[in-house]
């Protein structure tokens, strides 16, 4: 009964927004030389008609699954390649793989073990018609103590009779010489290694540039603004996620002004020729400063939530973070349990006429500082024990604190730390 | 293991007993398991041998099929189940769990004004529009309507710490949302919830997400093929759904397959899935999720900070909403002390219901209305914010609090915290000589000492070490004094 209504119009906004998502696209620029690379290594893997193993590394973001993809679904590799492709994380176990693996090539294992499930797959790697292309994507899920499943896989290839390109992807550059050791002692089992770098600069204007004119709205993001966002992006890691990310965040901040700025307009027009208020589509291009203002905000991290902080830092948990920085500049011993930090924190309560809070509660004002990342508690078997570690440098603290009068008058208080 | 055996046994004779009688024996509806039993039952009947029914009882639950049983519609009209039929019904979701009633709740216009106020101020009464988190409303808000007209998924991170109005904000924007959906403004999309603390492993997330889209209860593997086909293969009429995971950092295991997961259908275009995760750290995503996690967790992050005490006054006064029951002082003296603690807004509702509770109790004034005043506030707030141990150490006997006293003399002696029990009773020997009392034996103070380690004034080592035995004071040394020097005043 629902029909597909016409969606409303559309501005240039919404239209970036919606083309800036981190989802799977098409065209992958700055990733030639690595399609091409993967593309050589399985035509010539297929002309030779020989088995291979590659291992595919990267930062998270670096496009190797997109890329593998790509060429999953490319068809020149269709007819001569039988493909499958599973995400190790979505298995129930490490050794489950074998059966996920037998419902893809759509095996009929004999018995229900893990055993019969393997044994069905290697009847059919001796026995295959068409080469098989096997995508494991994070295959360090499948890392256990004895490594006996990735060993097995990265086997098959020397199986006799056996044609199969098995393609690993991780995180971790060194996961096959860490892991997979032994695979070093024969010079055919080693997977060839393949490194996916991390984004540069140029190479994220290019990916926001097509993907920007996909949509026709590259003029909502001047050349300026994209070199500043890449820059800042690929001199920090380089993941396109996070580029994509802040790309989408700068939009919608930018939107949010605009339409705030409308709202204004609107109210202006109302008030000056009653209701015919028209309102043209004159979008300004996003500005360095919005741009500036999200790498900020994103970047900055923990240290910059000064603005927001000031206003609402509960003074309890003020007077421990000053009692901690008291003790960790006077005192040479920086292990500090629970129990001596509530002594010391008594003292200072007692001198500022404070109540102070007793120990089941000043536990819970520690925990609760801790969820702002500014403590870690190594727990103990008693509260009173556990270890409380500062977290942050003294300067965030004390710009966290903003509470300048406070922090000096407890530091210069070290009468409190002598019983 | 005799109980074990007996009650499934019983129940399976009894619905047996109670079908034939209802049932001439044809009539029974043949599922293929019933059969099996029927034809059990035949063989047993004369002598029954529990070895049989032990075998039948399910170790495992046994989970319904997805494979619709062909006499389901049929089984709705006969009343008397078999537990196997119930369970089965229920797992498909045919039944839904319904509570007993009560006779009848109590008449509104009978309340008075403090029993209106203390319903008022129940936590579990969300108002409508929630004061003080109109930017992170908007924030919320923004960013759901953004990702429902674009059409797309995406993913955000809400943290703050307890009390500080998260899920109520979530939600809040939810039930906006879907208010416009049925006013024809928005397209139209799907709304699960999960909750870490609901699930007793993480992979349970998965059936939970699935009941929530069919109603059909089934295993995790399962569920987790099936919701993987759902978000991976593209259907046309796909509508957005909305996901909300609250307690995040619960369903954070050693492999974390299941936050991968949750995070990583989001970006399949075919998925048209948006996650909103809450939790309570803010640096949840950098200090325990993996780099591949974090990743895809995305930069959209909103921190929800503790309300300060004008907003707590705020929130009190607008659930109150014009009751004369509060004096406005106490409102502001329990915003204040909430706020400088914590800044939950929880704890401070629970305070002025206790307040409220406390003043009923209390004697009417002159005037004859009931109110909470700043006095009432006061007691409630002694009561929540509480520090028993000085009353704990005055209750002890002699004989104990000289053991807490020894304790602390030990302490300031060797200027280390942890004493060991040998120390601590030439201490107590000493003390009981300046006292002038008895000295209890080195077995009866061990006694002495594991009662204390009971009530955790102290820390204490099991006493099968005895004279060797470590000892820590669990209160301060100044908390003993204070109350040891105020009795004998």
């Amino acid at each position: 009964e629902k029909e597909a209504k016409p969606s409303p119009p559309r501005n240039k906004y919404q239209n970036a927004r919606r083309v800036l998502n981190s989802a799977e696209t098409l065209n992958l620029p700055g990733r030639e030389p690595q399609l091409q690379e993967l593309r050589e290594f399985f035509t010539s893997h297929l002309e030779s008609q020989t088995s291979g193993s590659l291992y595919v590394s990267g930062q998270p973001g670096t496009g190797k699954t997109a890329c593998l993809s790509l060429l999953l679904r490319a068809p020149e590799f269709a007819q001569r390649l039988q493909r499958v492709y599973i995400n190790c994380t979505s298995i129930a176990s490490v050794g489950a793989v074998y059966k996920k693996l037998c419902t893809e090539l759509q095996l009929k294992p004999a018995g229900r073990t893990e055993r019969d499930h393997l044994a069905a797959i290697q009847r059919h790697l001796r026995t295959a018609k068409r080469m098989l292309l096997l995508v494991l994507d994070e295959i360090d899920q499948l890392c256990t103590s004895r490594q006996e499943v990735l060993y097995t896989i990265f086997e098959w290839p020397a199986m006799p009779g056996a044609r199969i390109l098995l393609v690993g992807i991780a995180n971790s550059l060194d996961l096959t010489d860490r892991a997979l050791m032994r695979l070093n002692a024969r010079c055919e089992l080693k997977p060839r290694l393949m490194h996916f770098p991390p984004y540069t600069k140029p190479q994220i204007v290019e990916i926001f540039k097509s993907r920007l004119a996909e949509a026709e709205v590259l003029d909502v993001f001047p050349p300026v603004t994209l070199q500043l966002l890449a820059a800042k992006v690929s001199a920090i890691s380089g993941d396109v996620r996070r580029a994509l990310d802040i790309g989408r965040r700068v939009v919608e901040i930018a939107e949010q002004q605009k339409r705030a700025g409308e709202k204004e307009f609107n109210m202006k027009a109302l008030e000056l020729d009653g209701n015919s208020a028209q309102v043209e589509d004159t979008l300004k291009p996003v500005q360095v400063s919005q741009v500036a203002a999200v790498l900020n905000k994103v970047y900055g991290a923990s240290q910059n939530l000064e603005e927001d902080i000031e206003a609402a830092f509960p003074l309890q948990q003020k007077l421990m973070l000053c009692s901690l920085v008291l003790m960790l500049r006077n005192e040479r011993n920086k292990d500090i349990s629970m129990g001596r930090l509530h002594e010391v924190y008594r003292r200072v309560c007692a001198k500022r006429n404070i109540l102070a809070l007793d120990q089941a509660e000043f536990a819970g004002t520690v925990d609760l500082v801790e969820t702002r990342g500014i403590l870690r508690i190594m727990r103990k078997k008693e509260p009173r024990l556990n270890k409380v570690v500062l977290q942050w440098d003294e300067e965030e603290v004390h710009a966290a604190l903003s509470d300048k009068q406070l922090i000096a008058s407890i530091l210069s208080d070290t009468a409190c730390l002598a019983k | 293991t005799r109980l074990a055996e007996g009650t499934p046994r019983r129940s399976i004779q009894l619905s047996n007993i109670v079908e034939q009688r209802i049932f001439n024996d044809n009539e029974i509806i043949s599922t293929p398991k019933r059969s099996r039993s029927k034809l059990a039952d035949e063989v047993v009947d004369e002598d029954y041998t529990p070895k049989k029914s032990n075998q039948k009882t399910p170790t495992r639950p046994r989970r319904s099929s997805t494979t619709k049983q062909p006499s389901a519609t049929k089984l709705k009209e006969q009343a008397p189940l078999t537990p196997s039929q119930k369970l089965k019904k229920i797992r498909s979701g045919e039944l839904s769990p319904s509570m007993e009633q009560r006779e009848q709740p109590v008449d509104e216009s009978r309340k008075s004004q403090l029993q209106l106020a203390r319903e008022q101020l129940h936590v579990s009464v969300v108002p409508k529009s929630l004061p003080c988190r109109e930017k992170e409303f908007d924030n919320i808000y923004s960013f759901l309507e953004g990702k429902i007209q674009d059409q797309c998924g995406g993913c955000m991170y809400v943290s703050g710490v307890p009390g500080t109005g998260k899920t109520a904000t979530v939600t809040g924007v939810i039930r906006t949302l879907q208010r416009l959906v049925e006013k024809d403004e928005l397209p139209a999309f799907d709304f699960l919830e999960i909750n870490g603390m609901r699930l007793t492993e993480p992979r349970q997330a998965y059936v939970q997400i699935y009941k929530q889209l069919t109603g059909k209860t089934v295993s995790w593997e399962h569920a987790h093929t099936l919701l993987e086909k759902r978000f991976t293969t593209p259907a046309p009429r796909r509508v957005t759904t909305v996901l909300l995971v609250d307690e995040l950092d619960i369903l954070c295991n050693r492999r974390q397959d299941v936050v991968y997961n949750l995070l990583d259908w989001p970006t399949k275009s075919a998925a048209r899935l948006v996650v909103v995760t809450i939790a309570n750290t803010m640096d949840l995503p950098e200090r325990l999720l993996m780099g591949k996690v974090t990743s895809r967790l995305g930069l959209t992050r909103l921190t929800f900070q503790p309300y300060t005490h004008k907003q707590l006054q705020e929130i009190v006064t607008a659930r109150l909403a014009g009751s004369e029951a509060f004096k406005g002082e106490a409102v502001q003296l329990v915003a204040r002390k909430v706020a400088a603690v914590s800044g939950d807004a929880r704890r401070a509702l629970d305070i002025c219901r206790r307040a409220t509770e406390v003043a009923d109790t209390a004697d009417a004034q002159p005037g004859g209305i009931k109110c909470v005043t700043m006095l009432h506030v006061q007691q409630a707030l002694a009561e929540m914010i509480a520090s028993a141990k000085v009353q704990a150490i005055k209750n002890c006997s002699r004989l104990e609090q000289i053991f807490l006293q020894a304790v602390a003399a030990e302490v300031t002696r060797t200027g280390v915290e942890e004493t060991t029990f040998m120390g601590v009773y030439t201490q107590i020997e000493t003390i009981a000589a300046f006292m002038g009392v008895a000295l209890p034996a080195p077995g009866r103070a061990l006694h002495l000492c594991s009662k204390l380690g009971a009530e955790r004034l102290i820390i204490s080592e099991h006493s099968r070490h005895d004279l060797y035995q470590k000892i820590l004071l669990n209160v301060s040394a100044d908390d003993i004094h204070y109350a040891l020097r105020v009795e004998s005043n």
